[in-house]
């Protein structure tokens, strides 16, 4: 009886562990791109806190900057003084980190808000579901989200016309403290019969990090 | 018996049969070519992206083995041992909010921020409903197409 209620205990405990929400994600990032001639090549770290609502990113290359993400604007420091604002409406909800930190990447964080479900199917190994705007104003294509095995495979974006004009894959999954993180995006853009392609990587990810409190609170505006 | 049954349907004598086996072939391969649509709707082609993007792997190595950022890499020369051309490296980092950063810009496209927004920005948003509605219009019959061969496909082959 004595050694049962232990191990219920010992249950209780771990499973109230495991179910503490993520609040915070840090990883190395790297960043290529490929315009005709020109490439872009960015290399550095991001912090993002969810309840903080900012999204970090010390940069290494090309420049040794930081960028801090808010809902309001972006902020660029060298050497600590800021040097730029850029004012953007809120993206930090549709944020890769945010929608991981909620495990609404499966859907791409389109199950709700903006988004309708307006199909599902099976394609194979693929679970295919379409989401179209309820404002076509916003956008008047659909949205084709691909999960395999649960996780997110791919994105699909068409216009009205049904031509496809975006595709990006999420590949290359480790798990790191129970969460799926996929640790390369894939970005193609269809223009004008070329194909643009982009690659995010991701390494060094760490969950509910307790160090480097001052980047993931980094005084925005300041 | 199946067997001598199926050997006899083999040169249809009968134009009935003939066309029903036309008929069943043809919805056979639009069956076959909407699979081979759905499975490239979400592949890539992986060799074509590595290639596009070499010269910015080997750049990736050299700038984490001296951990320089552009302007030092500059400075040396450190460019040109990558047979790259300075200018056209990009070499800024600062967010930038028109349509052509948002759509193009290396942070800004697609980046971890707005997945979303930022390639719902690419799209026209002039774009008629008629258009879509038809594309919802093709799906659909494309789809009772489908369900229609497959009904016939398995019919004939007795189940």
């Amino acid at each position: 009886m004595r050694y049962s209620l232990f191990t219920l205990l010992v249950l209780f405990i771990s499973s109230s562990f495991s179910s503490e929400p993520n609040t915070r994600i840090r990883v190395d990032f790297t960043i290529k791109q490929k315009i005709e001639n020109r490439i872009s090549l960015e290399i550095g770290t991001a912090y993002y806190d969810k309840l903080k609502n900012q999204l970090v990113y010390q940069l290494t290359f090309p420049n040794r900057n930081i960028l801090v993400t808010t809902d309001t604007a972006v902020f660029t420091y060298s050497d600590d003084s800021l040097i730029n604002t850029s004012f953007q409406p809120g993206i930090i909800q549709r944020s890769i980190f945010h929608l991981m930190l909620t495990s609404n990447l499966k859907s791409f964080g389109l199950g709700k808000g903006l988004f309708k479900t307006i199909k599902v199917e099976k394609q194979d190994s693929l679970v295919v579901t379409t989401y179209k705007s309820d404002n076509n104003k916003v956008f008047d294509g659909t949205i084709l989200v691909s999960n395999h095995k649960n996780k997110l495979h791919a994105v699909v974006y068409k216009d009205a016309s049904g031509n496809v004009v975006s595709k990006q894959f999420y590949e290359k999954y480790t798990t790191v403290d129970g969460l799926e993180i996929p640790t390369r995006i894939v970005f193609i853009v269809f223009e004008n019969g070329k194909e643009y392609y982009k690659t995010i990587e991701f390494s060094n990810i760490v969950l509910n990090e307790e160090h480097n409190n001052h980047m993931y609170h980094y005084p925005a505006g300041h | 018996m199946a067997t001598n049954n199926f050997v006899k349907l083999l040169p249809p004598k009968s134009p009935v049969l003939k066309r029903t086996l036309i008929l069943l072939s043809i919805c056979l391969i639009g069956c076959l070519s909407a699979k081979a649509q759905t499975s490239e709707l979400f592949s890539y082609n992986k060799q074509a992206a590595e290639n596009e993007l070499s010269s910015l792997t080997q750049l990736e190595k050299l700038v984490k083995s001296t951990n320089e950022n552009y302007n030092e890499l500059a400075a040396r020369n450190g460019f040109a041992s990558l047979n790259l051309k300075p200018d056209n490296v990009k070499n800024t980092s600062e967010f930038s909010f028109d349509f052509e950063s948002i759509h193009w810009g290396s942070f800004a496209w697609g980046f971890c921020c707005f997945p979303i927004g930022c390639v719902l920005m690419v799209f026209d948003p002039d774009k008629s409903e008629e258009q879509l509605r038809s594309f919802i219009l093709g799906v659909g019959v494309s789809t009772a197409c489908n369900t229609f061969s497959y009904y016939a496909y398995f019919l004939a082959l007795g189940y």
